[in-house]
């Protein structure tokens, strides 16, 4: 019967891995042959294990049967019962090829469950042969751990004496364990004064019995007991009865001594996550409330109302602002976590990088404990698994090609994190041949991912990013490592989630640079408001450049679009609307622009005013609206009017996809 | 969402139990090893651990008892093919909160991860 019925993707990928593992199963065998060692059996015994798990699941009985039974022989060889002999050997190869034909048939449609009886039958005696020695005692199990003495049948106030009666459901596998586990939970609540069977008839291996019966002396009340035992499955029936006693004190379990002495020795709580994500929320609400009393408080004070209570009310706000501030920065600390916990797998990662493409690397590490919010350090990990990778693959020549160039032969990479105010800033170094530009640009041209003319037009930062599109990859031969291109892009699009940028400084022949600056936070930002048609939009800071105004003669059309020229540079220049397809808002007099970075480049947005600069907390526009591309979300003002949070990443994607920007990062 | 670490040498088994668990509504991740096992929980929030006793390297009880080192509060089914006492008392001692045998019933596991994250049944 089938355990679990199985798509023609998963048959390809049981076999895939079944032939993985027929292979495995041959070397360990071969190995066996030549030396017998402890760590051969025990693979050996791993792969009959898996293939055995594997088989059993989607009901191929006889693969099971026989894996079964070669992992009875290794069992009995890790435990000195069985010494390996040719004659097992051989056994182990014939069943190799036996295995073998069932995958063949398995592939082509034509298994049934063949029979494998005379295998079976000769790799059973084998293990007879094993089991006629003496069997050496159940290890890992001291006597009298759990159980205390019976004699404390003296019930403390507040105690009670119980009689727990367990059954098992039919198809219980293990009942003894079921047991124990009861065993266990009971233990938890009180003493366990008495059980049949004993635990040590339970380790043992108590045959065939239907109940567990234990006698519990317990603080804790009759629910709380069955509502213990809610935790072991597999059992038909628990009842709890409780035995009678003189000085039944029920209000007694809560101030038991026991309790308090548990409450005091438990320093640490665990928080669950959803919990923190509503802590922070409210955290947000205070400090929108701070924004709206102080700016109530200035207004208040600009107005020279409220006398006495107008600068009171303002020192006030002033220090609830210092509060909320540390507030802020307290939970936000408990969200911290150290890049030590990605960083730490490189080493390890970078060696075995090295060794497969056979250059020799010193990789240094510095700043593992920088903190950085749980969120982001778990966006982090492909980013810089790629650009180590790449560092490792494109960045570090071959020792030959070092030596050539009068370096030494072994490489060096630097990863080093470090806060920078608000942000991480981590640094990927490498003393590698750097980017050559001219080549990146041939390949891209090559794969088809610009033209022949825009590789012409194109600047040394633009075609340096190229790299960082999908489908891009300069290696001149792919190997499994990287140069797969597909991987880098990783780094664009998981930075860009993250609100982070990235800057390389290459130079050819030296080396190549990445720097990832990252904020410490998604959920707080420092943004720059402006005002659009009537309408509140908070642009963080993160991307803003600088704000200019510009007269209207500085604004010009280039190919039927506006560009504007800021210090003798054209950037191109778009507005809100543009991706409504709202016209071009042309007026007369001064234009009001922001300039953000867009990955390299800078392009101009254009508002109707500035506003301030000011905190605000992110919210998500919640399920009912969901995702909105060039918005990241909202934020609620100090007046309590609704900004959207301006995506400049998402929106400028839109935007440049009818009208070409340089698409840098 | 609770999340879920599937640890398991097997592909094959991991995406039995993937499959079985897709719709149910938890994150899914999965680990090949005891040791990657260990590093996944260290980078990202579990709920509960399908643990598979053999392992290369480190086998399913020393990453149980690792486990119940460092990440106290994260719940462990144990999964096995050997319906084996010895292992499975060792297993409930160390502190696995259940234990499930190959093969695996698609129901049991649903109804033991369920009942393990304290979710009502469904």
């Amino acid at each position: 019967m089938l355990g679990f019925s199985i798509s023609k993707e998963e048959l390809k990928v049981f076999l895939e891995e079944l032939e993985e593992l027929l292979q495995g199963f041959e070397l360990q065998i071969l190995n066996l042959e030549k030396q017998v060692t402890p760590e051969g059996v025990q693979e050996l015994f791993r792969i009959a294990h898996t293939i055995k798990g594997s088989a059993a699941s989607i009901g191929y009985d006889s693969i099971a049967k026989l894996t079964h039974t070669v992992e009875s022989v290794l069992d009995s060889v890790r435990q000195g019962k069985l010494q390996v002999n040719r004659e097992m050997i051989e056994l182990f190869f014939s069943s190799l090829d036996l295995l073998r034909q069932f995958k063949d048939g398995i592939a082509s449609g034509k298994y049934a469950n063949p029979d494998i009886s005379g295998l079976h039958h000769s790799l059973e005696s084998l293990v007879k042969k094993g089991g006629e020695k003496k069997e050496p005692a159940l290890k890992g199990t001291s006597k009298g751990q759990f159980s205390k003495s019976a004699d404390s049948s003296l019930l403390a106030p507040g105690e009670n004496l119980y009689e727990v009666v367990i059954r098992f459901a039919a198809d219980c596998e293990l009942p003894s364990v079921r047991a124990f586990q009861a065993h266990l939970e009971l233990e938890k609540l009180g003493e366990v004064l008495q059980s049949f069977p004993t635990l040590e008839e339970l380790k043992a291996g108590a045959g065939e019995f239907s109940e567990f019966l234990v006698s519990l002396k317990s603080r804790k009340d009759s629910d709380s007991i069955l509502r213990s035992l809610k935790s072991v499955s597999e059992l038909s029936e628990a009842k709890v009865v409780k035995m009678a006693h003189p000085e039944q004190k029920e209000g007694d379990s809560l101030h038991g001594p026991d309790l308090k002495q548990e409450l005091k020795t438990a320093r640490t709580i665990r928080v669950n996550v959803d919990v923190f994500e509503n802590l922070m929320n409210l955290v947000g609400e205070i400090v929108i409330d701070k924004t709206r009393l102080i700016s109530l408080g200035t207004e208040l004070a600009s107005r020279g109302e409220g006398g006495v209570y107008g600068e009171e009310i303002l020192e006030t706000t002033q220090h609830l602002d210092k509060m909320t501030s540390e507030l802020q920065e307290q939970i936000m600390k408990a969200r911290l976590v150290p890049i030590d916990l990605i960083f730490k797998k490189f080493p390890r990662m970078v060696r075995d990088l090295s060794a497969r493409s056979g250059k020799t690397i010193e990789f240094e590490m510095f700043g593992e404990d920088t903190q950085l919010d749980r969120a982001i350090v778990e966006e982090m990990i492909d980013p810089l698994i790629h650009l180590l990778r790449n560092a490792v693959d494109h960045g570090i020549e071959p020792p030959e090609i070092r030596q050539n160039r009068g370096k030494p032969a072994f490489g060096r990479i630097k990863l080093s994190a470090y806060q920078e105010e608000n942000h991480v800033v981590i640094q990927l170094q490498d003393d590698g041949g750097g980017i050559d530009v001219e080549k990146v640009k041939h390949r891209a041209v090559e794969k088809g991912i610009i033209t022949k003319e825009e590789s012409k037009s194109m600047s040394y930062q633009e075609a340096l990013y190229l790299i960082f599109l999908p489908g891009f990859s300069t290696a001149e031969k792919v190997t499994d490592l990287s140069g797969r291109g597909v991987g880098m892009d990783i780094v664009k699009a998981n930075l860009q989630k993250i609100g982070g940028t990235l800057d390389i400084k290459t130079e050819v022949g030296i080396g190549t640079t990445f720097t990832v600056k990252i904020p410490l936070t998604l959920a707080i930002v420092q943004a720059l408001m402006v005002l659009h048609h009537h309408t509140v939009f908070a642009i963080p800071l993160g991307v803003v450049r600088e704000i200019v105004k510009l007269q209207e003669d500085k604004i010009q059309t280039l190919g039927g679009k506006q560009v504007f020229v800021l210090r003798g540079e054209v950037l191109p220049l778009t507005w809100i609307g543009e991706f409504y397809d709202e016209p071009f808002p042309e007026h007369k007099g001064v234009y009001n622009i922001v300039v953000v970075s867009y990955g390299e480049s800078l392009v101009g947005v254009l508002v109707d005013e500035f506003l301030n600069k000011q905190e605000v907390v992110i919210k998500t526009m919640g399920s009912l609206i969901g995702d909105v591309s060039g918005v990241a979300g909202a934020t609620i003002l100090g007046d309590g009017t609704v900004a959207l949070i301006f995506d400049v990443q998402s929106f400028l994607n839109l935007v440049s996809r009818s009208r070409r920007f340089s698409q840098a990062a | 969402m609770k999340s879920i670490l599937i640890v398991d040498d097997a592909l094959f088994q991991r995406h039995l139990v993937k499959e079985i668990l897709q719709d149910q509504g938890f994150e899914l991740r999965e680990a090949a090893s005891g040791e990657e096992a260990l590093e996944k929980l260290k980078i990202s929030e579990t709920d509960l651990v399908l643990l598979d006793i053999t392992l290369p390297g480190k086998n399913g009880l020393e990453t149980l008892e690792e486990i119940r080192r460092t990440h106290p509060f994260v719940k462990v089914i144990m999964v096995t093919a050997q319906a084996q006492k010895g292992i499975m008392l060792q297993a409930v001692k160390l502190g696995a909160e259940d234990y499930l045998i190959k093969p695996i019933k698609p129901d049991r596991l649903i109804q033991t991860v369920r009942k393990v994250l304290e979710l009502k049944e469904n």
